[in-house]
């Protein structure tokens, strides 16, 4: 499964966070810090949503950047292993990017939005099973219009 | 930017950073309005939604008033409010009371006209319904089921996978349905089906056959549904070991899938499958290599993971990869570069290691101290493959050890230094000059002082003993008290070790009587003196023999003396000489499970209780001791003499997981058994296990604790306790029976039903063997005890080690099967060597000393180990009863 969605500032400060298992709060800030600790050297090279990788503990992280934010996909490795996060990765960035607008994904305006990206969250992850794929759909389910054609 | 725009920047607010809990949760009263707004009520519900996002948690009772409040909501008839409605339930709905209220508006919901209100109430249902309840929804979600439009149908299928955790037997009815969901025009749809309908057949062999048989022939777009086929084809293969070629050709028909995801899923499959044919592994990893050189991180990732793991089965099928990977050992993100690092390690030889270290230091640089330590850890494991290239190991290690890095990389750096030279003698001498460059510039206190005691154990017994000696001298003029210290004792050791040098020693710790330093002044007079007096022997006893107790018990021992001064001085002899073997606590198991099982409560309760123990740093003997202590029955037993390591009687994944604990008291002995019920679906209650002995004369049954009530996930322990005659010490077997009584639970309320009804479920036997009497203690001069211990009544057995091949297994299964602890670093044999002697020590429960001799050698065959075992103690029965361990 999905085990967990972390968005981080450029300093490493947790902005989001959302856990799809039962981890403890106290093993979540452990994991957040060791999530920093591990990668923040390699966070200049996932620049312009490039996906990166790590294997921290155990478990599968793919990591980006996009504007001033740093996302973090976390998932056991049995079924959601670093090809189907990176694709997951991807409605996600839209849907951040969706919710910044055009005034760009920054640290302000998706704290402003954030309600409405649990919204298209809650369109691409339920309770750590990929439900969505295809952005449109889900801009579509949680601008609450419906989409009888999906595209294939 | 304009100074007065940047000034701006910063006086803006950040929305909702005042956000007060207590606040918003007053504002939930608009919800109550006679007149919604839906407006107003969606903001509330914003800001609920940030607070959550924020990591802010409700408590159980504002939670259940939040959920109330919001379930008015459904009065409205807004759509976009109802969508925030909808989410605010569903966060709320795992830590409300009485959620299960909103089920009669979330069904009718369920065939409501908008999609998007069926879709979004099955998602909440799912969460809230419990097993009787949802046969009268069946009808609703199988209607959802088969629903054309993707966004029901996907939302009914996710919840289905969820639910049939809770409802597995009403779920499994669904499957007609399901089947016809995965012809849905929608792709998402499709890989939910199929990993729905996988799901419900998962145990029934046949159908996930044909399942996968009749799919392999259809054409499924959804690159999501293509893995999870192949993955259940894979299960096929293994679980049936079919000889059918179509679910091989299918896989390797995946290959050539232009989607990624798909290419590299069949890649994987094939390196992991058992009887993967030459010709197909060779195509998988053609595959790998060609994603090894792609753009994408996360696809060279995949890749070289994937060959990582090929490597430890199958080294050279990995080779055409070599050039490929070693170009990734400069790769910007790290963890693809360390990958290819151990995986280049792993399928090395003799020839290319060389150049692969050279490569590997080129780099160095660029990456932090984690990921050094993980090469670090991979070049110790070159040193026991190829003993011959100790040189370039040594001097690799030695770099890492000399650029900058924390203390951890450099302790670990210096620990795979010292395992170089104890696996391999010729490194020694090229080790020492290394180190003793080292310390020249050592910013770590506590580094040095273990090189200074690794030079003066070493240094004295290599060809040219005195070039070491300037290093050392050099620190007793330069570095602080602790170090000189050090360097003082490690000078006297060349003085002991060496005699034409000790002349030179007695002038250089004569220089040392004027130290300021307290310590250094005591530890120079006190070796003067002996060396003037010439006693050798007093002087080796104080620089060469270790501590006649261990390090650990003797600092718990300290500790606790210091905790409550007594009159008297401290006095070593009273601190036990046991060794503790690091024998789990009940519970311990959690943590090794695999991570997959980590997420359910059960592994919570059980990292929960497995925390006292370790944060005071009881050992689990004192552990157990103060568990026993804690139940009156055995309160007369008098002091608990050894606790046997936890043996499993069941599987890990079976329905009941039981393990036990072994006790030994002077006339008792104590089974523990620990018992989890791994069952959500059932409340175990009287909870005992009915041994049989295989020799009742033996021991006497006295009465057995039961577990009154055991929920599903915690771990209890119940007790067996059997009489043993005085002095005597059986070894016997027992079959066992965990009896019980079971009653159904309801696991979403969690209620129990009333009534239940007994069973019975076998666990394996038991058997109580010597070494349950029998506890591991150092013995600081092996060869003089061995000496003093009388011959005449010594036991020697030879027998064979059958199936075990080579040395090291061999000391490994004798230290097992004796339950000894090893003497004279004697547990470690030379690499490649054909024969070995291991000394261990003991103590036998009744306080005898007992000490082993383990002469062995190679069989002629190359097949087996043959074994001389001599124990000797003051105790012939006691030397008769260790040897028949291996009787």
């Amino acid at each position: 499964m999905i085990n967990s969605i972390t968005i981080t500032n450029l300093n490493g400060n947790v902005i989001f966070s959302k856990y799809y298992n039962t981890t403890i709060e106290e093993k979540q800030l452990e994991f957040e810090k060791s999530l920093y600790q591990l990668t923040k050297d390699e966070w200049i090279y996932a620049k312009s949503e490039r996906h990166l990788v790590a294997d921290i503990g155990g478990s599968i992280v793919v990591y980006t950047n996009i504007g001033d934010l740093m996302i973090f996909l976390v998932g056991s490795s049995d079924v959601y292993d670093e090809l189907s996060l990176s694709d997951v990765m991807h409605p996600i960035s839209e849907c951040i990017k969706d919710v910044c607008k055009k005034k760009g994904v920054t640290e302000l305006y998706l704290i402003e939005q954030i309600p409405k990206f649990v919204l298209y969250l809650d369109e691409v992850i339920q309770r750590g099973h990929l439900d969505q794929i295809q952005f449109e759909s889900i801009s579509n389910y949680s601008l609450l219009k419906h989409d009888k054609k999906e595209t294939v | 930017m304009g100074r007065f725009e940047k000034k701006d920047d910063d006086e803006y607010e950040y929305p909702f950073e005042h956000l007060d809990k207590g606040q918003v949760v007053q504002e939930k009263r608009v919800f109550n309005d006679t007149q919604i707004h839906p407006r107003k009520c969606s903001f509330v519900i914003s800001e609920f939604l940030y607070l959550l996002a924020r990591g802010d948690t409700f408590t159980k009772t504002e939670a259940t008033d939040v959920f109330f409040a919001a379930t008015k909501l459904f009065q409205s008839k807004d759509i976009p409010l109802r969508r925030m409605t909808y989410l605010l339930l569903k966060e709320f709905s795992t830590i409300s009371q009485d959620a299960i209220i909103v089920t009669s508006s979330l069904i009718k919901d369920m065939s409501h006209k908008i999609e998007l209100y069926r879709a979004n109430s099955i998602r909440i249902l799912c969460k809230i319904i419990d097993a009787s309840s949802l046969p009268q929804l069946e009808r609703h979600f199988k209607q959802s089921i088969v629903e054309k439009d993707p966004h029901v149908s996907s939302a009914a299928l996710v919840s289905s996978i969820h639910l049939l955790r809770v409802a597995p037997d009403t779920v499994k009815r669904w499957a007609n349905e399901v089947q016809e969901a995965i012809s849905n025009k929608s792709n998402m749809v499709q890989y939910h089906a199929l990993a729905l309908l996988h799901r419900i057949k998962q145990h029934d062999r046949l159908a996930v056959t044909k399942l996968v048989s009749s799919l392999i022939r259809g054409s499924l777009r959804s690159p999501y549904a293509q893995c999870y086929l192949i993955r259940c084809a894979v299960e096929v293969i293994e679980e049936t070991n079919t000889e059918d070629r179509t679910f091989y050709d299918y896989i390797e028909s995946c290959l050539r899938n232009r989607n990624e995801m798909v290419a590299y899923e069949a890649a994987r499959s094939i390196c992991s499958l058992k009887n993967a044919s030459l010709k197909e592994l060779t195509s998988a990893v053609g595959i790998l290599q060609l994603f090894l050189s792609s753009s994408k991180p996360t696809l060279r990732f995949a890749a070289v993971r994937t060959l990582n793991k090929l490597a430890q089965t199958n080294p050279l099928a990995v080779v055409p990869c070599n050039l490929d990977m070693e170009n990734l050992i400069s790769d910007s993100n790290r963890s693809i570069a360390t990958l290819a690092i151990t995986t280049l390690l792993k399928i090395g030889n003799e020839s290319n290691v060389e150049r692969l270290i050279k490569q590997i230091s080129n780099f160095l640089g660029d990456i932090n101290d984690e990921f050094k330590i993980v090469v670090v850890e991979s070049i110790t494991m070159l040193s026991v493959k190829f003993p011959k290239k100790f040189k370039h190991l040594i001097i690799f290690l030695n770099k890492i050890l000399r650029d900058e890095g924390s203390l951890q990389l450099k302790q670990t750096t210096l620990d795979a230094i010292l395992n170089v030279v104890n696996h391999i003698p010729e490194s020694k001498e090229i080790a020492l000059n290394e180190l003793c460059d080292f310390i020249e510039d050592c910013e770590y206190p506590d580094l040095s002082v273990q090189i200074l005691h690794l030079l003066g154990q070493e240094g004295p017994l290599t060809s040219s003993p005195s070039k070491y000696i300037r290093y050392i001298y050099n620190r007793i003029s330069l570095d602080s008290g602790t170090i000189r210290a050090a360097a003082v004792t490690s000078i006297a050791k060349f003085g002991l070790l060496y005699e034409p040098m000790r002349q030179k020693v007695v002038i250089l710790i004569q220089r040392c009587l004027l130290d300021e330093d307290d310590e250094v002044r005591d530890r120079a007079t006190l070796y003067l003196r002996l060396f003037k007096e010439d006693n050798i022997k007093l002087l080796g006893r104080i620089l060469l023999d270790d501590v006649h107790v261990p390090m650990l018990n003797l600092q718990r021992s300290l500790e606790t003396y210091l905790e409550s001064p007594a009159a008297e001085p401290f006095d070593i002899s009273k601190v036990s000489t046991v060794i503790e073997a690091h024998s789990p606590v009940l519970g311990d198991k959690g943590s090794s499970k695999p991570s997959s099982t980590a997420n359910t409560p059960k592994a919570m309760s059980l990292a929960g209780s497995d925390k006292p123990a370790a944060a005071t740093g009881q050992s689990a003997q004192e552990a157990y001791a103060a568990q026993l202590a804690a139940i009156s029955n055995f309160a007369t037993y008098g002091k608990l003499l050894k606790s046997s390591e936890l043996v499993e009687l069941t599987e890990t994944e079976t329905e009941y997981v039981v393990s036990c604990v072994k006790h030994v008291f002077q006339e008792h002995l104590v089974f523990q058994f620990n018992v989890t019920n791994t069952l959500n679906d059932q409340l175990l209650e009287n909870v005992y296990v009915k041994m049989v002995p295989s020799n009742s004369k033996l021991v006497k049954y006295e009465f057995h604790l039961l577990i009154e009530s055991l929920p599903y996930g915690e771990p209890h322990s119940c007790y067996v306790s059997v009489r043993i005659p005085p002095g005597a010490y059986p070894t016997l077997s027992f079959t066992n029976m965990l009896k019980f009584k079971v009653r159904e639970v309801d696991p979403s309320t969690g209620e129990p039903d009333e009534g239940g009804f007994d069973e019975q479920y076998n666990i394996e036997d038991l058997e109580v063997v010597p070494k349950d009497y029998m506890l591991r203690a150092v013995c600081p001069n092996f060869q003089e005890e061995w000496k003093r211990l009388p011959e005449d009544i010594q036991s020697i057995q030879t027998f064979g080690l059958v199936s075990i091949k080579n040395i090291d297994d061999a000391i490994k299964e004798i230290i097992k099967t004796l339950s000894m602890a090893p003497c004279e670093k004697s547990e470690v044999a030379q690499p490649k060597a054909n024969k070995h002697i291991l000394y261990l020590s003991g103590r036998f429960v009744n306080g005898t000393a007992v000490l082993t001799r383990a002469r062995m050698k190679i069989d002629g065959s190359g097949q087996s180990v043959d074994v001389e075992l001599t124990v000797k103690s003051e105790d012939e029965i006691i030397n008769e009863f260790v040897s028949s361990a291996f009787a």
